[in-house]
């Protein structure tokens, strides 16, 4: 503004219409002022994508050494028992914690193969009609032992027998996986993990609801970014990848479908996707 | 018979280093998250303790900050013993008190061990 006014006195000691000049630098200032504002955008999206880089070199590091870790420590324990003669049973225990981080090096790495696949929009042609009461009667098996032993109980609330909709079983299995795997392992011990199907004319809206902390707000905006882990989930459960809502929206979203979650601080989350039925 | 608290979330190294220690004649005593490990120390008063940072329920350096503001813990020497290797959290970790920082990945068992002895040599 101060060099239109500037240039406005300048121009009319020199020329007849100086507003043309205030005009014309008007126009220049707010065509530099855009492009600052856009270079500096710019720049704070790479210095994003740098944060989230960095982030994610940790959180893989740190997640392939631990099991990579206990894996190479437990081989080196049973190393040095050789002499002494373990019981069978000590000796199958540590077996079995190798078989177990060997387990978990390999989900990690599916997580990550699956992020990467995400990406090819080949990985989602293969889609068939699929009854989604199988899926989730599927993943709730899959998951029993898991809520036993955390302590949860399952209540599903569903009425219909069969509610088809298009799309590849195996990806809206991993999908709704992962949601529900989150409201058992971020549940209050003794709290109750609910899945309920409701049903549209066009579309099924599923919810699952847990009794966990619920999502602190700083949190929020950032829970469906990849390898995003909030401080109280990294503190809480120390295993997590922070890739499973960002696998479970990026497949319901490829499904034309949306996912969308309501929580409240101390009381727990429900999160919610709708999917396209089909007749 | 010195007494060592373990505060760490793996199994596996709890019962890896754990038993290898109680062999050496320590006596272990184990926590699995940040709350019990900090109330454990404050009852028990070991002579060392090994300190995770990735732990549930509080972090290892809030953990390793409040032992090193109460006067019944402050002297006890803590060993970090952790897979994260940021130049912020060693130099973090040093500049609240730790003895020593070791990123698990990159030592032996006989190595930790060797590292605990002289941890609990040094007081």
């Amino acid at each position: 503004m101060a060099s239109c006014l500037f240039f406005y006195f300048i121009g009319g000691t020199y020329i007849k219409k100086p507003e043309i000049i205030a005009l014309i630098t008007l126009g220049i200032a707010s065509l530099l002022f855009i492009i600052a504002f856009a270079v500096s955008r710019s720049l704070e999206r790479l210095a994003e994508v740098n944060r989230n880089k960095t982030e994610f070199i940790k959180i893989v590091s740190h997640q392939l050494r631990a099991p990579l870790t206990n894996i190479r420590w437990s081989i080196e324990f049973l190393m040095s028992r050789r002499k002494d003669k373990l019981s069978v049973e000590k000796e199958n225990e540590y077996f079995g914690l190798i078989k177990e981080n060997s387990e978990r090096l390999e989900n990690l790495l599916s997580d990550l193969l699956i992020v990467d696949r995400l990406r090819d929009e080949s990985f989602f042609r293969y889609k068939d009609t699929v009854n989604f009461i199988d899926i989730i009667k599927e993943v709730i098996k899959d998951y029993q032992f898991l809520s036993k032993a955390s302590n949860i109980e399952i209540v599903t609330k569903i009425i219909d027998q069969t509610v088809n909709v298009y799309g590849n079983k195996l990806l809206l299995e991993i999908a709704l996986e992962k949601i529900f795997k989150n409201a058992i392992i971020f549940n209050k011990s003794g709290g109750k993990t609910e899945i309920s199907l409701t049903r549209y004319p066009r579309y099924i809206t599923v919810a699952v609801k847990d009794e966990g902390p619920g999502i602190p707000k700083s949190d929020r905006k950032y829970i469906f970014q990849r390898f995003f882990r909030g401080p109280k989930a990294f503190h809480t459960q120390t295993q997590g990848t922070g890739l499973g809502l960002y696998i479970a929206r990026a497949i319901i979203l490829k499904h034309g479908g949306t996912i969308w979650y309501r929580t409240k601080e101390g009381q727990g989350t429900v999160f919610y996707f709708s999917l396209p039925t089909i007749k | 018979m010195e007494k060592i608290l373990f505060i760490e979330d793996e199994a596996v190294l709890q019962k890896s280093l754990g038993g290898i220690l109680t062999d050496k004649g320590y006596e272990v005593i184990s926590a699995v998250d940040g709350e019990s490990g900090l109330s454990l120390a404050k009852e028990v008063k070991p002579d060392l303790i090994i300190l995770d940072l990735i732990l549930p329920r509080i972090h290892g350096l809030k953990v390793l900050e409040n032992l090193k503001s109460e006067e019944e813990t402050k002297r006890i020497p803590v060993i970090i013993l952790t897979n994260l290797e940021s130049a912020g959290d060693v130099e973090k970790a040093l500049e609240l008190g730790a003895t020593t920082y070791l990123v698990k990945a990159n030592y032996d068992l006989d190595e930790v061990i060797d590292k605990i002895n002289k941890a609990l040599i040094q007081g």
